[in-house]
């Protein structure tokens, strides 16, 4: 891959040369390897190597955004050109307040050499010890195990330049019998040396063993504990929805006029922090600007969106950081995602629960419904388990929630104090840090055959 | 760049690997989106690269890289070999491929208007346009219009001799108003929610659309949303615009017949299928009425091609023949474990990624009559377009979808428009309640440029031709 010095001197030179009264060009170098799994047998195993420039360049306030996988310097003039092209015809962005000039961001400890240099022999050799754990369980196990280095770089005519070079690993065990029983686990981080795969497996192989017979129950109203996965995938749906400002300025945010309110209970603070190495940190955006923590909900209270630079110009404050990639315009959001802990621990959730549903995790939660009273719907999955006078007796079929987050997320009893770290859904390095809950009366309405 | 392919494949042919094929891809996208008259996005997105897959001792490995230098090919090939070699330590079963005969050929798909050539300044201005007219009322408070244009350059080539070149073209766009009012919030769209309709077709297809000519009315009813009722929740009768219909034949459909997914190579991620091997041939998926197809030859479909991405012509098949589960997507590699031959279903995003099932026009074929005729014909329910939310599990089974809009039906005739409408069944339950399909004249092939699988995440464009349908006792509304 390319040196950090040979990046940011090409992305200088580059500038000089930009057609535009103001260009960005955001460097974006990837390795990525991944070894996919089904039935305890490789059926996928890649490797992709991309370098990929994004040239967003401004005349006036008309602005244009072009990309280039060749990192050569005709290529990144040609794309300045074609964004140039493209903004000199464009109506205006009459909210755009010029390229941020930022200090550089803080160094964060985000790159494993483990990591980096892990070998297909090393990933196949990992699946092959999950696959004798699952054996010697009586089940099979699929899943995926990537492993990824990147070298970011960022530098505009406003004299911003950043760069970070980071590694993340993810690994997905889902371990699943003859009658299609499932159970599942997974863990990311920065170093390869922090996942478990016996340990991950095991607790994949125990959930799946502990599925069996499952008994279908009556949608309903329940008393759930929800695992860290289970909280991060609601977490990623509401920092899709929620967490932004652009949302919260279009009137799209369950934040929007109620900053300063209550909005879910007690326990329940939420903050985006982009250099906690507790997650996987990106230390600035792709405006390259340096991330604050942002703390959205403190204590239940609607604290307020994270920001780029144009959100944060249109409401009179400073960006937070968090803006995304030019090409896709989407609005900033959070990527290094925290709820706090609690001091509960597991059992303790579990000793709470008269009647109710422990949740490993949801498939297919969609948080479009109603998104400003956050109501949301989703399916569980890979283990759904009743729990009765505070102690799991069986398995039970998938059911379908319908609920507002708001509501749900009122109604935390406890919070664990042990978190877990999840890698985000749609992709991207970043991380989602979330706790087990416990959540009285969550809405459940249809259930399903299995 | 072929020749330097065509030595990578002599070169793993002589190192006796079982199988392999190399893709060099070129892809331009244009993404513009204007939000009441400003730029949201203007964006000129270009990617070159290549892929080489080889199949080695039963096992596949893949590698790719945007270096397209004669070292960097070598270099891959030789890094596909060794990930190939890994794959193999873990596990017996070995990968065996159907037959399929080389084929040397070039396809392009028929369009009479390069959307790269068409000036930016007359797409803006039908953006803008567009804009104007959803504006027209003033509660509307965000009016969005957008389009996008792909030209997708490929070139395949395999140890079996084949050899094609093929330049897929696709454009399309939408526009969406969003109107407020007291706190609420309500978006009307046109022609489909999320970006719009889209078609392997020339900018034709875009002016087509007359986005402009439909705004002003998108606009007005985004505002009539706000003080529409809320959707009871019942059990009802239940009509389906065919915008809404074809994410429905996407998720409970398209999805559950992807044959690797049935295998479980899926199963960690979006889950399996609950049209297991054994149901193939004699489970009744639907009503009589209901027939379905896989046809990637259908002239502007988005999921139309000429050959998949692993030089397999593009063909139909039957899905669902008289309501009777009849056939799977397919891939060289999972048919013939159930004693057939690929139907050409493989694509990959891009060079970066391997090929996986996915779909390419799934169909549901035309019935009779139109859409005024089944609501005429039904004395009570309500008709119900254009998603907003989607929701399945993991065997495509429960789903549940949100949709923009609906009207009350009585005695045949549409009343009131009714807001936040929401329905949800078992998928077999659904499709054997359809007693009414509109016909030819109704029927539409509508693009859908985001239909995401996989691991790494893959991005594919896929077609679903529906006309308006009808079906029974369906549960309405989320239950209190």
């Amino acid at each position: 891959m390319i040196t950090k010095d040979a990046l940011q001197a090409l992305l200088r030179e580059s500038l000089k040369n930009s057609p535009a009264d103001e260009t960005e060009l955001v460097g974006y170098v990837n390795s990525t390897s991944l070894t996919r799994f089904a039935k305890s047998v490789i059926h996928q195993n890649v490797r992709e190597d991309n370098s990929s420039i994004f040239a967003r360049v401004a005349v006036g306030k008309r602005l244009g955004v072009a990309s280039t996988n060749r990192l050569t310097p005709d290529a990144i003039r040609s794309a300045m050109e074609t964004a140039t092209s493209m903004a000199k015809e464009s109506p205006e962005q009459g909210d755009f307040p010029g390229l941020p000039k930022a200090e550089p961001a803080a160094e964060v400890a985000a790159f494993s050499n483990a990591t980096a240099s892990m070998t297909p022999d090393e990933r196949a050799d990992a699946v092959g010890r999950a696959a004798a754990v699952a054996a010697a369980g009586g089940v099979s196990v699929s899943g995926a195990y990537r492993v990824g280095k990147l070298s970011m770089a960022v530098a505009n005519t406003s004299g911003t330049e950043q760069h970070y070079d980071a590694t993340d690993a993810y690994l997905s065990v889902f371990a699943s019998d003859e009658d299609g029983i499932s159970g599942s686990a997974a863990d990311y981080a920065i170093d390869v040396g922090d996942i478990d795969t016996e340990a991950i497996t095991r607790i994949a192989v125990e959930k799946c063993r502990a599925a069996v017979d499952p008994v279908a129950v009556d949608a309903g109203n329940y008393d759930v504990i929800l695992e860290p996965r289970a909280t991060g995938e609601i977490m990623e749906w509401l920092n899709f929805t929620a967490f932004g400002a652009k949302q919260v300025q279009e009137g799209m945010s369950f934040m929007t006029d109620r900053i300063g309110e209550k909005v879910m209970g007690d326990l329940i603070t939420i903050y985006d922090d982009g250099t906690d190495t507790t997650g996987v940190p990106i230390p600035f955006d792709f405006e390259g600007v340096p991330k604050r923590k942002v703390t959205i909900i403190e204590n239940g209270v609607a604290r307020g969106p994270v920001y780029d630079s144009v959100t944060a110009a249109k409401d009179g404050v400073e960006s937070t950081g968090h803006g995304s990639l030019s090409v896709f315009r989407g609005g900033p959001g959070c990527s290094n995602l925290f709820v706090e802990g609690g001091d509960a621990e597991s059992d303790d959730l579990l000793a709470a629960v008269k009647r109710g549903l422990l949740i490993t995790r949801f498939h297919y939660i969609n948080g479009l419904l109603d998104t400003k009273k956050a109501l949301f719907t989703g399916m569980t999955r890979d283990g759904t388990f009743l729990i009765e006078d505070g102690k799991i007796t069986k398995a039970v079929k998938n059911l379908r929630f319908n609920d507002s987050m708001l509501r749900a997320y009122s109604n935390v009893e406890a919070v664990t104090k042990k978190r877990g770290v999840a890698g985000r859904n749609w992709g991207g390095i970043g991380s989602i840090t979330a706790p087990s809950v416990l959540i009285r009366d969550f809405k459940f309405t249809g259930t399903t055959e299995f | 760049m072929k020749e330097l392919l065509k030595e990578a494949m002599d070169a793993l042919r002589k190192k006796g690997v079982d199988y392999a094929d190399a893709r060099r891809v070129r892809t331009t996208t244009e993404l513009l989106v204007m939000k009441n008259g400003e730029m949201e996005t203007g964006s000129v997105t270009e990617s070159e690269g290549f892929g080489i897959r080889v199949l080695d001792g039963g096992a596949w490995g893949f590698s790719s890289s945007s270096d397209t230098s004669p070292s960097a090919v070598a270099e891959v090939a030789e890094q596909a070999l060794a990930i190939a070699k890994a794959s193999g330590r873990v596990g017996d079963s070995r990968v065996i491929l159907d037959g399929q005969e080389a084929v040397v050929d070039v396809y392009e798909n028929e369009v009479q208007e390069d959307p790269f050539s068409v000036p930016l300044t007359e797409k803006l201005n039908i953006l803008a346009r567009s804009c104007e007219g959803m504006s027209k009322a003033p509660e509307v408070r965000f009016a969005t219009a957008s389009m996008m244009s792909f030209r997708n350059d490929k070139l395949f080539v395999n140890t079996e001799g084949s050899d094609i070149e093929q330049t897929i073209i696709e454009t399309g766009g939408g526009i969406a108003a969003t109107a407020m009012e007291g706190g609420e919030r309500q978006t009307r769209s046109y022609p489909a929610s999320f970006r719009g309709d889209y078609a392997t077709s020339g900018f034709e297809f875009t002016r087509s659309l007359d986005l402009p000519g439909h705004a002003e009315k998108t606009g007005r009813e985004a505002v009539e949303l706000l003080r529409a009722d809320e959707c009871p929740s019942r059990n009802t009768t239940l009509i389906i615009g065919g915008t809404q219909l074809a994410l429905q034949v996407h998720e409970s459909c398209g999805h559950p017949i992807e044959l690797d997914r049935v295998f479980g190579t899926e199963a960690s991620y979006a889950g399996t299928s609950f049209l297991s091997i054994d149901k193939l041939g004699g489970f009744r998926y639907g009503s009589d009425i209901v027939n379905i197809v896989a046809d990637a030859t259908s002239p502007g479909g988005l999921g139309s091609f000429g050959y998949d991405d692993e030089g397999v012509p593009a063909q139909r098949t039957d899905i669902v023949r008289e309501g009777i589960f009849s056939g799977y997507l397919m891939s060289r590699e999972t048919a013939p474990r159930i004693g057939l031959r690929s139907n050409g279903t493989m694509r990959a995003d891009g060079w970066s990624r391997i090929p996986l099932v996915r779909m390419t026009n799934i169909s549901l074929l035309p019935g009779q009559g139109t859409l005024a005729d089944i609501i005429a014909d039904t004395e009570d329910g309500i008709f119900i377009d254009s998603n907003k939310s989607w929701s399945i599990d993991q065997q495509r089974l429960n789903f549940q979808f949100g949709c923009e809009i609906a009207w009350e039906i009585k005695n045949g005739r549409l009343g009131r428009m009714l807001k936040n409408p929401v329905y949800t069944g078992i998928t077999p339950e659904f499709w054997r309640s359809c007693d009414a399909i509109a016909g030819e004249e109704e029927w539409h092939i509508w693009g859908i440029p985001s239909c995401g699988k996989g691991e790494p995440g893959q991005t594919a464009h896929v077609g679903h031709g529906t006309s308006p349908a009808r079906f029974r006792g369906v549960e309405v509304g989320v239950k209190k």
